[in-house]
């Protein structure tokens, strides 16, 4: 009966481990296998990009539970709505992972 | 648990794994500036496309969208895919009616890595209008 049980989670470890569900970006800093929680850029390009404070902020985010199922829309039309933005000038994201087990991506939008 | 046992349940475990990796095309996830984490099971998730929003109209526009598709079928280590559709900016702005894009993201579903789809949508506004609504003129 526990050969039963410990087939699934060992299947569970090896597709949360094997490197399938590692996200992708322009800049990806390095990440933790425990826990991770960082913002980082999205939009690279700075040329007298408007980086002051009184910028809106809107945030969209897609998540993925134990590597099986994602959800989300984190798309720059969904930010740029949440934070009732009309131009957008600049842009980063912010990734959360906790031992693969709950995963969050959030693109983040500034603007005005 | 005696150690053959062991032994047994953890070979069987790697290759439930191996084979569920080759299987499910999780060795395909969409290539794009930006991909989230992506599901084995399922996924629909929707990104940025275009990473350059310096001074990006983002009003209310118009949008088109415009899709490809893939169907994976799992034979193991032969895994022959199917994959059609037009997803180009080009198709996505000419379903939306759309003369200037302003921006794009996309949306990626798959299911089980068997039958996946990428949709491409673009954000923009027609010839001599503004905010995609036709001024009249």
């Amino acid at each position: 009966m526990k050969s039963v049980l410990i087939l699934p989670v060992i299947c569970l470890i090896l597709l949360a481990t094997n490197g399938c569900v590692v996200l992708q970006a322009p800049v990806v800093p390095p990440q933790g296998i425990l826990f991770t929680n960082y913002q980082a850029p999205l939009d690279y390009d700075q040329d007298v990009t408007k980086v002051n404070y009184e910028l809106k902020v809107g945030r969209s985010s897609s998540s993925c539970i134990l590597g099986l199922l994602a959800f989300g829309d984190s798309s720059i039309a969904a930010a740029a709505l949440d934070g009732d933005i009309k131009v957008a000038h600049t842009a980063d994201y912010e990734y959360t992972n906790f031992l693969f087990i709950y995963q969050q991506y959030s693109t983040i939008v500034r603007g005005e | 648990m005696d150690a053959r046992r062991l032994y047994i349940c953890i070979a069987s475990g790697g290759l439930m794994g191996m084979l569920l990796g080759i299987t499910v095309g999780c060795v395909q996830p969409p290539r794009a500036p930006v991909v989230p984490p992506t599901g084995f099971i399922f996924t629909q998730v929707a990104a940025p496309l275009q990473t350059d929003l310096s001074e990006t109209d983002v009003r209310s526009l118009k949008s088109g969208e415009s899709a490809t598709n893939m169907i994976l079928i799992p034979l193991i280590f032969l895994n022959p895919q199917i994959s059609w559709g037009d997803g180009s900016v080009k198709a996505a702005s000419a379903e939306g009616k759309i003369d200037e894009v302003e921006f794009a993201d996309y949306e990626f579903m798959s299911v089980l890595g068997v039958y996946s789809q990428t949709k491409t949508k673009v954000y923009g506004r027609e010839k001599n209008t503004k905010d995609g609504v036709e001024s009249g003129s």
